[in-house]
């Protein structure tokens, strides 16, 4: 019998650097080599079926990545599959879990970030103050037809914090998942082209997925 | 255990994984996983209990370096040294390289990051002329003077080896020291001698002792001398440095080291797949291949071995494809035997094999119904030429009759692409052979219409990819005169013009970077400052099109007073000295010579499975050589 499995694992280090693509196949050699009864897709070219629940930035670390695949043997039971994966898991992917699938991937609502920022200038955490507090955010896109496209990002930043303990670090819950969706990058890209501030080195780093109901996703 | 050094251990979460600088730099360019190294099956070592770090530099990008089968062997040889740790090093692509030379990051080495300058040996692997302005720009990416005089120190040596090392010359005043033919023994053999010279550190006195071990080539030890007409007088060596250097070869391929793992990239390159060695060498002889020539004798491993040694790859890696890689996979004289054996454990775990460098005219019924189990997407042949008559010149014991036979089977088992090879400007071709280069295409897509169980509204495509004719050393075109580039170029519109049908599509290569190729391939040391002077104007990539830059070749040739069709495109006499005629290769120039008029007769040279005829490589003593026929 076919059985869903979900797995939860932090992305860290230099695979922040492996893209979405990348990953996927990557995964799909590690179930390969862990040699788990996984279920192969059909057709011209089966190849083990993997499904990354919200796809990560090329460049973010990730303390809350979520997998999903199917096991053809349902005697096998998550400890025995967490125990594999350990075993053939890089040292920068880090595995936190194997679980039964609770929520729908469509579920997700929403992600919080961590900005980290190296030698951020004085100025700094005012002016991202300022600039985050704003009660419109417009950024502009240019669509696949060449149209330019412009967006009110602010109602999709729900909380933000700023704090100046070791560094500057933002936090940012946003709105995650298929019907709204705000890449960190975007608000800093904005926050550079409106102020006219270079923001300094920082690291992005994905700190957990929620569903609309606020709960952890699982 | 498949992480052989997890560093995991040294270091904690997000301590140091990498240099801080590099890790800002790689978010502003393309592709940054090729810089960051940590890949599945990468090797780690104790830089304090290393004696020689080796750093193993591939002249092009990573994902073409990484899809090659000779770094991941060497890798793996060198690093089950525990005295030796081999590290791999990639040209960084323009974006990369503009950002390292703004910050003065010198070239790394991907394992450790730390710069190559401080390596004890750095090699590279000439696969391809058109890298060279590659290896003067890694030298000096990695803050290092290009040309060997002016590195006086023992370390680091700058060794190369690879295909192009069977004429180095034009590279002769920038690498220490070249190994001929295949590495596996030679390398280990340097590096032993390098680690007792260490601690001395004289350079001259290695290299004097290095140019005694055999299959090394010491280019500082020779002196070329020229005729007034621009031609070799002669070339002599200095200080006892032997007159010939032969190139080394493995005797038993069934017990030389294979990798019993590959590193397994997070970026998808090239070939990404499993890869299985199943010989060496090349029993055809077609007279324009040079690979055909420099890895004779053709030497087996034997199925068992094979099996083993692909079981273990798949395993280790993870790979869902495994490829046969050979000259000629159909040569291979228990193919059926390999293909039995192997399909009975890829099936179950779903890896496809993939054979590629089939030959159409050996193909068993049997071993048909083998590939066909097989997936491929289309097919590919090589004919090279367009007429009989002058695929018996080159040598292609192919006949039109055996092309249509595989091409009907291909159609009958539903394929609707095939794919044909040419090449333009073979010696003694005609406009009429260019015209049979249209004709065969035609006669394929009449075939497919001919075809009744032909699926109704799929159209065929038959697609024709020529490239330019390139002499190369060590085979019996290597007297012959490249074609012009106006010439290859009325010959390009002509076979244009020749095809009729929509069905058939031309592409050809263009034909500027192989008159470059052609040049460097039979090319002097006389080459070297062409070569510094076009990489100081910027020349680097020379295969990728976007970076070709053919206007400043030509202005570095004009600047130091030498002319390219010198080398190109004229005919050579065979009693002449060519610049690689001290580099033993086991062919000898008689039977190149007899090979080059028999090519004018029109005549064809069986097989070395069908006879023996003399080449030289029976010297070796090894492989089909010694074994019945």
């Amino acid at each position: 019998m076919l059985r869903a499995v979900r797995i939860f694992y932090k992305k860290l280090g230099r695979l922040k650097f492996v893209s979405h693509l990348d990953m996927n196949r990557t995964m799909s050699r590690l179930l390969r080599l862990a040699k788990l009864p996984v279920w192969y897709t059909e057709g011209y070219n089966p190849h083990p079926f993997v499904s990354l629940v919200l796809p990560l930035s090329l460049g973010f670390e990730s303390d809350y990545e979520v997998m999903d695949f199917r096991v053809t043997d349902d005697s096998i039971s998550n400890s025995e599959i967490k125990s594999a994966l350990k075993a053939v898991f890089p040292p920068d992917l880090f595995l936190l879990d194997v679980e039964d699938p609770v929520m729908k991937a469509s579920d997700i609502s929403f992600a919080d970030y961590e900005v980290v920022f190296e030698n951020p200038d004085e100025q700094l955490e005012r002016a991202l103050d300022t600039f985050l507090s704003s009660p419109s955010i417009v950024t502009a896109k240019v669509n696949k037809k060449g149209e330019r496209v412009e967006r009110n990002i602010a109602p999709l930043i729900h909380e933000y914090r700023i704090n100046k303990d070791g560094g500057l670090v933002l936090f940012l819950k946003l709105s995650a998942g298929s019907s709204a969706n705000l890449n960190p990058q975007e608000i800093l890209q904005a926050f550079e082209e409106s102020t006219g501030v270079k923001l300094p080195y920082y690291n992005i780093r994905r700190l957990m997925l929620y569903n609309n109901s606020g709960q952890k996703f699982k | 255990m498949i992480w052989q050094f997890a560093i995991s251990f040294f270091f904690s979460e997000r301590e140091l994984w990498m240099n801080k600088q590099l890790e800002h730099l790689l978010l502003e360019v393309q592709k940054p996983g090729r810089y960051t190294g940590g890949e599945l099956g990468s090797v780690v070592k104790d830089k304090s209990n290393i004696d020689v770090r080796f750093a193993f530099c591939f002249p092009d990008m990573y994902e073409v370096g990484m899809s090659h089968l000779g770094i991941k062997i060497l890798y793996s040889l060198l690093n089950s040294r525990e005295d030796i740790w081999c590290e791999r090093v990639f040209a960084p692509w323009v974006d990369m390289e503009e950002l390292m030379r703004k910050h003065n990051i010198p070239l790394f080495a991907l394992e450790s990051q730390d710069s190559i300058a401080d390596f004890d040996i750095i090699g590279f692997t000439l696969q391809y002329e058109l890298s060279f302005s590659n290896v003067l720009n890694m030298l000096d990416l990695a803050g290092l003077p290009i040309r060997s005089s002016d590195r006086r120190d023992l370390s680091p040596l700058v060794i190369a080896g690879g295909p192009c090392t069977c004429n180095p010359e034009p590279l002769a005043d920038f690498i220490d020291l070249f190994v001929l033919g295949e590495g596996e023994e030679v390398t280990l053999e340097l590096v032993d001698l390098y680690k007792r010279h260490k601690p001395k550190g004289d350079k001259q006195a290695f290299l004097l002792e290095a140019s005694k071990i055999p299959g090394v080539y010491v280019p500082s030890l020779y002196e070329f001398s020229y005729n007034p007409d621009r031609t070799i007088k002669e070339i002599k060596p200095q200080k006892g440095a032997p007159a010939r250097i032969q190139k080394r070869i493995i005797k038993d391929l069934n017990k030389v080291h294979y990798p019993d793992r590959f590193i397994v990239p997070y970026i998808q390159i090239v070939h990404d797949r499993a890869v299985q060695e199943i010989f060496r060498g090349c029993i055809r002889g077609c007279r324009f291949c040079q690979a055909g020539y420099i890895y004779r004798p053709v030497r087996e491993k034997s199925p068992d071995v094979i099996n083993r040694q692909a079981m273990a790859l798949c395993e280790s890696t993870g790979y869902d494809e495994i490829s046969l890689s050979s000259l000629s996979t159909s040569d291979y004289s228990r193919l059926e035997e390999l293909l039995g054996d192997m399909l009975s454990w890829t099936e179950g775990q779903k890896i496809s094999l993939s054979l590629p460098s089939l030959r159409i005219d050996n193909f068993s019924p049997e071993l048909l119904e083998k590939v066909q189990k097989i997936r491929s997407s289309g097919l590919t042949f090589a004919p090279e030429a367009g007429t009989q008559r002058l695929r018996d010149v080159i040598n292609k014991n192919i006949t039109e009759q055996e092309i249509l036979n595989t091409c009907k089977t291909a159609f009958e088992g539903g394929y609707t692409s095939i794919k044909l090879y040419f090449m333009l400007g073979l010696p003694t071709e005609s406009l009429e052979d260019i015209e049979g280069i249209a004709n065969l295409a035609q006669k394929i897509v009449d075939l497919y219409y001919r075809n009744p169980q032909r699926k109704k509204g799929k159209s065929v495509n038959v697609s024709v990819s020529v490239s330019t004719f390139v002499p190369k050393p060590f085979t019996p075109f290597q007297f012959e005169a490249q074609d012009t580039l106006e010439t290859i170029e009325e010959k390009q519109k002509h076979l244009v013009k020749s095809v009729t049908s929509k069905k058939i599509t031309v592409n050809w290569h263009d034909s500027q970077t192989s008159f470059l190729e052609a040049v460097f391939a039979r090319g002097d040391r006389r080459l070297c400052r062409v070569l510094e002077a076009a990489w100081k104007s910027g020349c680097k990539f020379d295969s990728w099109k976007d970076c070709f830059l053919f206007e400043n070749w030509m202005e570095a040739f004009k600047e130091c007073g030498i002319d390219p069709g010198f080398y190109a495109n004229r005919k050579r006499e065979y009693g002449e000295i060519m610049p690689w005629d001290h580099l033993d290769y086991g062919i000898s120039k008689r039977f190149l010579i007899k090979e080059n008029q028999k090519a004018y007769e029109g005549l064809t040279t069986p097989n070395c499975r069908i006879e023996c005829t003399g080449c030289g490589a029976a010297k070796f003593r090894e492989g089909i050589c010694v074994e019945s026929r």
